[in-house]
């Protein structure tokens, strides 16, 4: 039985299909149009949560360490000869 | 969507820059007159088209040299940015040689920012030596090959990077190497049917 993660992780794939054939189906300046509507609020509604770099920090620093984690597995992996040639 | 895809070049004809792709061009421009680099992460997604906000910017660059770094520190301290990251040239330094990231930023602000780490990986490597520059009228930004960067997200595996990693799939999809992109996803160790990718 699917668990409400996986529905939902489902769902939003369902919406980033859906979003990427309209992008694929509209001139350029269509959808980044839009798009630059939408950034431009997200950073302008960031700027009104005036963090200083410390808290920032505090805040990115799990993502961080998930991050570095992931990559750190990573570092003794050799590429094949076939994909490094 | 209009693209003009060949190989190690991808052009996109008309995009409105928004302020996320001005503060990456910016920086780009600065960064690439001393290390060579490439943008990944979020960002990639975005700059074709993915509806979502992401408040940094993840950069690979080639290891540096500490007096490379210094000069690029300078440098970027005169083009208007600052380093959130705390510490000296040499502390930040260190930081990156041993695979941390230190953050950069416009002064005055924290949000965007570039989240910037030395290439530690062959897959670090791979990506600068086979970048992809993307072609945004007279500017332009490298990225890594897609069928990496689509690997790589599934790897990371958290809601947003297999989104990432779906959205892009669907974007280029016609354009891709899917041996390739194989090939990746098994060296990682990540199956892309799952998400009907490859």
């Amino acid at each position: 039985m699917e668990s409400d993660r996986e529905r939902r992780l489902k769902e939003r794939l369902e919406f980033v299909r859906f979003y990427a054939r309209w992008v694929k189906s509209v001139p350029n300046e269509v959808w980044s149009r839009q798009q630059a509507v939408l950034i431009e609020s997200f950073l302008e509604s960031a700027k009104n949560f005036a963090l200083s770099p410390e808290d920032y920090l505090r805040i990115v620093s799990y993502r961080e360490r998930r991050l570095a984690e992931a990559e750190a597995k990573l570092r003794d992996i050799k590429l094949p000869g076939d994909i490094s040639s | 969507m209009e693209i003009v895809y060949t190989r190690g070049r991808v052009e996109l004809r008309g995009k409105t820059l928004n302020p996320l792709d001005r503060f990456v061009l910016s920086s780009a421009r600065l960064l690439e007159r001393h290390a060579q680099y490439v943008v990944v992460g979020g960002y990639v997604a975005v700059l074709f088209g993915r509806s979502r906000g992401t408040e940094d910017v993840d950069v690979i660059i080639r290891r540096l040299e500490p007096s490379e770094f210094l000069v690029l520190y300078n440098e970027l301290r005169h083009g208007g940015y600052y380093f959130l990251t705390p510490g000296e040239p040499g502390r930040l330094y260190r930081m990156l040689e041993e695979g941390l990231r230190v953050r950069v930023a416009a002064e005055g602000t924290v949000i965007p920012n570039v989240e910037l780490k030395f290439a530690s990986s062959q897959f670090d490597a791979y990506s600068l030596e086979h970048r992809v520059a993307v072609v945004l009228g007279d500017e332009h930004v490298f990225i890594p090959p897609i069928e990496l960067q689509i690997a790589y997200k599934l790897y990371l595996g958290g809601e947003k990077d297999v989104e990432d990693a779906v959205y892009l799939w669907e974007i280029f999809k016609e354009h891709l190497d899917t041996q390739l992109l194989r090939k990746f996803m098994k060296v990682l160790g990540v199956r892309g049917e799952d998400y009907g990718i490859g």
